[in-house]
C-alpha cells in the first residue's frame, strides 16, 4: 500500500459506489438489500466485488481500500456505528507482557 | 482593516452529530463535547465576531476523484448540510471570501474556489451546536485536504493560516473574524486500528496550544500525523497559524471509543 489515505486507481469505482451509498440512504438500502445488482450499476471489477463481498475491513484495508469507503461501507452501511464500542472496533489493547508461560 | 480575533478548534466526528447510543458512558462523553461546542458559540458571540473562518477538511462527501482539491474557499452566497437528519445552513461573507481568495493567490497560495458546494460533517458536526450560541454570524468554509492523499504538509498549513491572517488585515472593512480548524484529535476510521487513541501524542498537542507554542506543531511530519490518528491537525494547525503563538486554552479533552475528543480556544488575543 502507498501512502494512508491514497486512492488506488484499481479502486476507482468501488470508492465512487462507497461514497454515493453514504450520500444517498435509498441507495443504501438498496444496497442492504441487493448488493449485486449496485455494484454492477457502478461497474465493479470482479476483484471489488469480491472485496465487498467479503465485508471484511482489515482485508480491504490491507489490499489498499481508502479508509473513508471502508468506514461507509462497513460502519455506516453494516450499521456498525451504532452497535456497542467493542462490537464495532477492531483494536484491541496489548496485554502486558508477563513471564513467559503465565 | 478587519481584525483577527480568535481562533478555534474542535473535533468533527459524524457521531456529534449523529448522536449513537452506544453506550451510557459514551452518551455522557457527548453531551459534554456538545457543552464546550456551545462554549466556543458562546466566546464568538462575546468577542463581537461577525465572520467565522472555518478551515474544514473533506472526506471524499463534497468532493469526488473526479476532481479533487487540495485547498478551496468556498465564494458562494450560502450552503447547508444534511446529516443524520438535521440541518446545518450558513450565509457567507462573500465580500471577504472573494478578497480572501485575491489575496492568497497574490501571496501564492493557488487556492480553488466554489460558488455552489454542499457541506458535509467536517462543517456541520461542530458548526450545528456551534451556530445555536454564536448569534448572527457570517460563515466562509475553507477545505483544507488533510483526509485525501496525496495531501497538503502540516507546514504549509501553518503557512495559510499566515497568509490569511495578512489577507484579514488588509481588508478594507472593519469585521471582527475568528478562525476554526475542525477534525482530529486521534482516531483511525476505516482502518484495523479503530479504536486505538494515541492519548500521548494528543497530550502533547495540547501542551503545545496551552503554552502558546502551535507554530511547533508545523514541524510535525505527515508520517507522524499518520501514525498517531492526528492527519486532521493539519486544520487546526492552520487556525493556529493565523493567531500566532499565543497560549491557549483545551475546554475538554475525552478519550472516547473511537477518538480522542478535543475542543479549544485561543481567544486571548
Amino acid at each position: 500500500m502507498r501512502e494512508l489515505f491514497f486512492p488506488e486507481l484499481r479502486f476507482y469505482r468501488l470508492h465512487k459506489m462507497a461514497r454515493a451509498i453514504h450520500l444517498d440512504s435509498g441507495l443504501r438500502k438498496r444496497f442492504r438489500e441487493d448488493p449485486e445488482s449496485v455494484m454492477n450499476e457502478f461497474g465493479l471489477t470482479e476483484e471489488e466485488k469480491a472485496l465487498v463481498r467479503s465485508k471484511d475491513p482489515v482485508k480491504m484495508f490491507n489490499e489498499g481500500v481508502m479508509p473513508y469507503a471502508i468506514f461507509y461501507l462497513i460502519w455506516e452501511a453494516e450499521g456498525w456505528i451504532f452497535l456497542p464500542p467493542e462490537k464495532q472496533t477492531l483494536y484491541r489493547e496489548q496485554p502486558a507482557v508477563g513471564p513467559r508461560g503465565l | 482593516m478587519a481584525r483577527l480575533v480568535g481562533a478555534y478548534m474542535s473535533s468533527h466526528a459524524p457521531q456529534i452529530i449523529l448522536q449513537p447510543k452506544v453506550s451510557d458512558e459514551y452518551v455522557a462523553q457527548l453531551a459534554k463535547v456538545h457543552a464546550a461546542l456551545m462554549n466556543i458559540g458562546e466566546r464568538i458571540r462575546r468577542k463581537g465576531v461577525e465572520t467565522l473562518i472555518v478551515f474544514g477538511s473533506d472526506h471524499m462527501e463534497t468532493f469526488f476523484l473526479d476532481n479533487y482539491p487540495q485547498l478551496l474557499l468556498f465564494t458562494g452566497e450560502s450552503s447547508s448540510a444534511h446529516f443524520g437528519g438535521r440541518e446545518v445552513s450558513i450565509r457567507n461573507d462573500t465580500e471577504l471570501a472573494t478578497h480572501l481568495l485575491y489575496s492568497l493567490l497574490d501571496q501564492g497560495f493557488d487556492v480553488s474556489f466554489s460558488q455552489e458546494m454542499r457541506l458535509d460533517h467536517p462543517f456541520a458536526s461542530p458548526l450545528y451546536w456551534v451556530l445555536k450560541t454564536a448569534g448572527d454570524i457570517r460563515v466562509i468554509p475553507f477545505h483544507v485536504n488533510s483526509n485525501v492523499s496525496p495531501r497538503v504538509t502540516p507546514k504549509r498549513c501553518y503557512q495559510l493560516g499566515q497568509a490569511v491572517r495578512r489577507a484579514i488585515e488588509s481588508y478594507d472593512g472593519d469585521q471582527r473574524v475568528a478562525v476554526y480548524g475542525t477534525g482530529g484529535l486521534s482516531h483511525y476510521p476505516g482502518t484495523p486500528l479503530y479504536g486505538k487513541v494515541d492519548v500521548e501524542a494528543d497530550q502533547l498537542i495540547t501542551r503545545k496550544i496551552v503554552e502558546g507554542k502551535g507554530s511547533e506543531l508545523a514541524n510535525l511530519t505527515s508520517k507522524w500525523l499518520d501514525e498517531t490518528g492526528n492527519f486532521e491537525l493539519r486544520t487546526w494547525i492552520a487556525a493556529l497559524g493565523a493567531v500566532g503563538d499565543v497560549p491557549g486554552e483545551i475546554l475538554l479533552y475525552e478519550r472516547a471509543y473511537h477518538i480522542g475528543y478535543c475542543v479549544a480556544a485561543v481567544d486571548g488575543v
